[in-house]
């Protein structure tokens, strides 16, 4: 292992194939073992080999005696670890890096969202204390798309907010809720929708899967799941939703299902959940929601998917951490 | 329209101050406007005031984030003044940060969180509530 032939190593000291700054804590062993005081030791130690790299090794070593107890020799058996100490360096620092960065993205997203909110402000601001101060500029052609360009950026600012606030307040509270009951809630919230374009809606949770979940999130993203499926009806054809309930291994699932646009998942599989991405020319998709949707669920250590179809449907799954 | 004499706005947004100042004049409710850059600006300001025995506000309008001492730390300096006790204080901040609405209701001499923009609508309800 170390690249010495058995004669070489016989002929050189031990001190000169242990790594320098582990030679203290080998001694301190060798005395533990020669006193009785310990049996056998296995520990993970550094060796230098006959090219002068640096080995990682899993030692054991325990002391061998003859019939009256003396001491005669150490029994070392030693196997390379280096490959899987490498990898494991590797995995550490790559965890910190990406911990580091995390950090810094809630930070700026917080920050971003802060400073560029006071501007915002300002400007809506100054642009209705100069409509009802000079009445006459705001007839101006200019002034009106001002004041969108100006909603807008506000809108966008609230959105960035919000996002950064679900992954940086993920201690909100939990509570157990009854997802039926959540779900009808939500299905009451949209009535006019539903009414507005003749949804046949179905609910068919059980009555008594109940959820720990943080309720402000829970209904936030079944909320958006169903905007959505609305909002991507096809037209000329009755909106149909099922929702219904999955146990997946330890996650709680909630499917809904619609016979909507369907989403083309091989182009835009991976952008589904990002930020204003937006695949329909529907007037008022803004892309957010799936986003915060995506923050929300997994901020309660869960997941959302979808599975989709063009011109036949989606099926939105949501998984709830079920202990 | 009910008035009040003096209102002290603490911001470092020039912008927000003159917008505040031009709709305090146009709803015509008070007499007087102080304004101050930042904290330490505004407890001097107030100490000097009342030094000289001078009118006091009624009213602050206090931003948050501002440069060498934020609103929050003129809160706490604020509240060790016995003097000062009875002008009412909004703050007025662009934060909308849960965090931040949650510590103003620690300060018992904090009225009310209002975030921007301000309007001639909301500033009316602040003056005629500190009347």
């Amino acid at each position: 292992m170390l690249g010495y032939s058995e004669k070489e190593i016989l002929n050189i000291p031990r001190e000169a194939v242990i790594f320098p700054n582990d030679l203290k804590k080998d001694k301190i062993i060798f005395e533990k073992l020669l006193s009785g005081e310990i049996k056998n030791h296995i520990d993970e130690k550094r060796y230098i080999n006959k090219n002068g790299d640096v080995l990682w090794c899993l030692v054991s070593v325990s002391l061998i005696k003859n019939d009256i107890n003396q001491p005669i020799h150490f029994l070392a058996q030693k196997i390379n670890i280096t490959e899987s100490k490498k990898s494991e360096y590797k995995i550490n620092s790559l965890l910190e890096t990406t911990k580091k960065q995390n950090k810094r993205l809630l930070n700026f997203a917080h920050i971003v969202s802060h400073n560029l909110r006071s501007h915002s402000s300002n400007f809506t601001m100054l642009l209705k204390m100069m409509q009802e101060e000079y009445p006459k500029l705001s007839s101006n052609p200019y002034y009106p798309l001002l004041k969108v360009a100006s909603e807008n950026l506000n809108e966008t600012i609230e959105n960035l907010n919000q996002v950064a606030l679900v992954n940086i307040s993920s201690n909100e509270s939990y509570s157990k809720i009854n997802l039926r009951n959540i779900v009808e809630k939500n299905i009451a919230n949209i009535s006019t929708q539903i009414i507005e374009h003749n949804v046949d809606i179905t609910n068919s949770v059980p009555e008594h899967i109940k959820l720990n979940v943080i309720p402000a999130y829970a209904n936030s993203v079944i909320l958006n799941v169903l905007l959505n499926t609305i909002k991507y009806r096809k037209e000329n054809v009755k909106p149909v939703i099922k929702i219904y309930f999955e146990q997946v291994g330890k996650y709680a699932t909630l499917n809904i299902k619609d016979n909507g646009l369907g989403i083309d998942l091989e182009k835009n599989g991976d952008k589904l959940f990002g930020m204003y991405k937006t695949f329909h020319k529907n007037k008022d998709s803004r892309g957010l929601g799936l986003f915060l949707s995506k923050n929300q669920i997994e901020a309660m250590e869960g997941k959302i998917n979808v599975n989709s179809k063009v011109d036949v449907g989606s099926t939105f799954s949501i998984y709830f951490r079920d202990e | 329209m009910s008035r009040i004499n003096t209102v002290c706005v603490i911001d470092d947004d020039k912008i927000f101050t003159f917008a505040v100042k031009r709709l305090l004049a146009i709803s015509d409710c008070c007499e007087n406007v102080i304004e101050y850059s930042n904290g330490e600006e505004a407890i001097s300001g107030l100490r000097a005031l009342l030094a000289s025995n001078r009118n006091m506000p009624e009213l602050i309008l206090l931003d948050l984030n501002m440069p060498i001492m934020d609103g929050w730390q003129f809160l706490d300096e604020f509240i060790t003044i016995r003097e000062l006790t009875r002008i009412k204080i909004y703050i007025v901040s662009s934060s909308i940060d849960p965090a931040d609405i949650e510590k103003s209701k620690k300060y018992n001499s904090v009225s009310k969180y209002i975030t921007k923009p301000l309007d001639k609508e909301i500033l009316k309800k602040i003056i005629n509530s500190s009347l």
